[in-house]
């Protein structure tokens, strides 16, 4: 449902993203990887049109988001934009919650501003997102007053408020504290049986090889080699998919 | 189309500003354009009044009579010429001057109190018409307005504290005067600049009273004053033993009514009135209530 | 002190001041109703990507914080009628001048708390398909405001004492209501007065201040 050809960025003269291509299937719960700088948020960011791309195309059921033409990148219409851009939903390394609103202010803010929003039904369904990810207690909180992994599943359930059809996450669990990780990959791990789309920036190795059906190892800017965890993570074909996973066993 | 239209309110005060910076810094010059000089001139007494400039038939006369008044200019903190009283009303010896003027022509009398710094600025750009306080006729007023004759001496006196050992003008040698900032006493000052190189330090106060308060402090050796305004603060301040005057002086002025350069029917006209009330005791009437003693001239 | 032994002085003293401090909070009052949201248009221009814009906004804070507000004050006065040809209000020539001076510093403190907002907020508003709009005033503008208020309390205060220029064009404020009293009566009792009333408008503002503060303490 989601393709993503030749992206293509250049930080400057820093040519991060040298030719990225991404297929996601509905279902599908893909692990992307790789050593610091090697472009992988980057290319999580430019999926979400946060960074401006230098080349590529990104498309959702064969309808383009961007695409280059002619040496430009040319997008369609605002409201088109806006409307394909609400499939996808993104969860941030730092949570980004916004500290002046409550955590149901939260949840509830971008629902709210849609034509027709019914404020009731939207309540009650954030109601139920905070139930799922297990903070029902803390509707009336503000992020301020919560751990680390407890605003990590907040940004989750602000996501999914929003009912994305793919929930992108960028290194969820590398701004906690080693013992608050489990609770936000325990979400995750839950969402993913409940089969939504998930492409998944991190450095959770043991996350990538129980949930995720492919692995995407990217270095330097490409993507190195792709497959299923047990081929990419046990059993690497390319010498730098090795150093990285001999580094990561040797620490 | 909004934010647009804002920049470019915001664009034209920017340059609005940029553009008028230079005409408000040189102090007018349309006002100072050369009146021309008619021998038709209404006669005048006074050799002051024969220097100026005079225009038989200019229409300020006849712009304040379609008014119905006109507007006096004066600084509210100048007792006793013109100040605010008790209960907040404009009062002094020249404003009840002005009235009876005013009320001899058929005329509204305004007040606008002004900053006496920006006095010849208030009457140019219109605001005021005459200015009326205690004036001093000099040739650096000159230059702003054109006067009427003199209705009043002033001298400009020095004031020492009553033990101090200054007798005479040569006895500030070596001493710190004060004067206030733009007033006579410090273009009197001025004038004799061997006198003002003697002196150890010549401080410009904002007002007279911080002169005087310097004075008792000691900060101070000497305060040039008008006499007017000295007395009158030192029998405010009930401290005649505090003070004393010398009998130096540092020069006999005279007071007359500021206005506007090329105004000179409206000139004439305040004037003819001035005169008729000196001539009928009405003048003599009011510097008695002020000052308890006829001190007008002219007439 | 004598002065003090005359109740009806001292009756007419305070009546003289109270009506001055009123001249002094119409002039803050005014300053700041305006002021606040012309800061805020400058500061958008100073942001905009429309080189023209901030170009202009640059000008318009390089002109209002390089010059002394007591000269824009007798430029608006004695030099816009002169090169305009038009008269101009005492009152509205000082408010006019206040104004635009306070705006210049005001657009100078949105943009040091809108500048002090993380990327992060406004790519969480992005993701969340929020508008420009929106992101401004639903999520930007409530945090800008924690920011800047001990910044824009100080510039608050400033201005009561500030309105005192406004004696250079004969407006009866606080000061210049004293400063009469001052020449008429021959003491300098008025000084401390004026002194008392400012005191207890400034500290009733720092007061006001405090609370506002205390309402958005809420977060961090």
């Amino acid at each position: 449902m989601l393709k993503a050809t030749n992206i293509r960025k250049k930080f400057g003269k820093l040519e991060v993203l040298k030719g990225v291509d991404l297929e996601v299937n509905k279902g599908d719960v893909i692990a992307i990887i790789g050593p610091s700088g090697s472009g992988k948020s980057t290319f999580l960011r430019c999926v979400n049109l946060l960074e401006s791309v230098d080349g590529g195309c990104l498309e959702i059921d064969g309808e383009y988001l961007f695409r280059e033409q002619g040496g430009r990148i040319i997008f369609p219409e605002p409201d088109k934009k806006r409307a394909l851009r609400k499939r996808l939903g993104m969860v941030f390394q730092d949570f980004n919650l916004f500290p002046h609103l409550s955590v149901m202010q939260n949840l509830t803010l971008a629902p709210l501003q849609e034509q027709n929003a019914d404020r009731d039904a939207i309540e009650h369904s954030c109601r139920e997102l905070l139930r799922k990810v297990g903070l029902s207690e803390k509707e009336k909180s503000y992020p301020c007053e919560l751990s680390g992994g407890q605003q990590q599943r907040v940004a989750i359930a602000r996501a999914l408020a929003l009912k994305p059809e793919i929930l992108c996450f960028d290194e969820p669990t590398s701004a906690l504290d080693p013992e608050l990780t489990g609770e936000v990959l325990a979400v995750m791990k839950q969402l993913a049986s409940e089969h939504m789309t998930m492409v998944v920036v991190t450095h959770e190795m043991g996350f990538a090889g129980e949930v995720a059906n492919e692995v995407v190892f990217m270095d330097g800017g490409v993507v190195v080699e792709r497959g299923t965890p047990s081929q990419v993570l046990r059993n690497p074909s390319q010498q730098r998919t090795r150093d990285f996973m001999s580094k990561l066993l040797t620490v | 189309m909004k934010k647009i239209l804002a920049a470019l309110m915001a664009a034209a005060l920017v340059f609005g500003f940029a553009a008028c910076a230079a005409p408000a810094a040189s102090n007018s010059p349309s006002a100072s354009e050369a009146p021309s000089v008619s021998e038709e001139a209404s006669p005048s007494e006074s050799a002051e009044a024969a220097e100026q400039p005079s225009e038989s038939a200019d229409a300020s006369w006849q712009a304040i009579k379609d008014k119905g008044s006109f507007t006096l200019g004066f600084d509210q903190a100048f007792p006793p010429m013109g100040f605010k009283d008790d209960n907040g009303e404009y009062v002094g010896f020249d404003i009840d001057l002005a009235t009876e003027v005013a009320s001899r022509l058929g005329l509204e009398l305004k007040l606008q109190p002004v900053d006496w710094d920006a006095k010849a600025m208030e009457l140019s750009s219109g605001s005021i018409d005459v200015i009326w306080n205690g004036l001093t006729i000099n040739d650096d007023n000159k230059k702003d307005m054109l006067f009427s004759d003199p209705y009043m001496n002033n001298r400009q006196i020095i004031v020492v504290a009553a033990d101090s050992d200054i007798q005479s003008i040569a006895d500030l040698a070596g001493k710190v005067v004060a004067a206030q900032i733009d007033s006579s006493g410090l273009a009197a000052i001025e004038a004799q600049p061997d006198v003002m190189a003697t002196f150890a330090q010549l401080v410009q106060a904002p007002d007279y009273v911080e002169a005087f308060m310097e004075l008792k402090q000691g900060t101070v050796d000497a305060v040039v004053v008008d006499e007017i305004f000295g007395k009158y603060h030192i029998a405010q301040e009930k401290a005649a033993d505090t003070y004393r005057i010398l009998d130096d002086n540092f020069g006999e002025e005279q007071y007359g009514i500021g206005f506007r350069l090329g105004e000179q029917a409206f000139r004439d006209k305040i004037q003819e009135t001035l005169n008729a009330m000196i001539a009928d005791g009405k003048a003599a009437e009011i510097s008695k209530k002020w000052f308890g003693d006829n001190i007008v001239i002219g007439g | 002190m004598e002065f003090f032994q005359d109740f009806s002085k001292l009756g007419s003293l305070l009546s003289q001041m109270l009506g001055g401090s009123l001249v002094t909070l119409e002039i803050w009052a005014l300053t700041l109703v305006f002021a606040l949201p012309l800061g805020l248009l400058i500061c958008m221009m100073r942001l905009s990507k429309s080189r023209i814009l901030s170009g202009l906004s640059k000008a318009y804070i390089f002109y209002f914080r390089g010059t002394p507000l007591m000269l824009q004050l007798l430029f608006m006065f004695f030099g816009v009628p002169l090169v305009l040809g038009l008269k101009i209000d005492r009152m509205f020539a000082a408010v006019l001048a206040f104004l635009l001076n306070y705006a210049a510093y005001f657009s100078e403190i949105y943009r040091g708390g809108i500048q002090s907002i993380p990327k992060g907020q406004y790519e969480a508003a992005h993701v969340l398909g929020l508008s420009g709009k929106v992101t401004f005033t639903k999520i930007i503008l409530p945090q800008v405001v924690k920011r800047i208020l001990p910044p824009m309390g100080n510039e608050i205060i400033t201005l009561v004492k500030d309105t005192a220029l406004v004696y250079a064009i004969a407006i009866n404020e606080l000061l210049m209501e004293a400063k009469i009293v001052v020449m008429r009566e021959s003491t300098i009792v008025p000084f401390v007065a004026a002194a008392v009333f400012y005191l207890i408008m400034t500290g009733l503002l720092t007061k006001l201040l405090n609370v506002v503060e205390r309402k958005f303490a809420y977060y961090r």
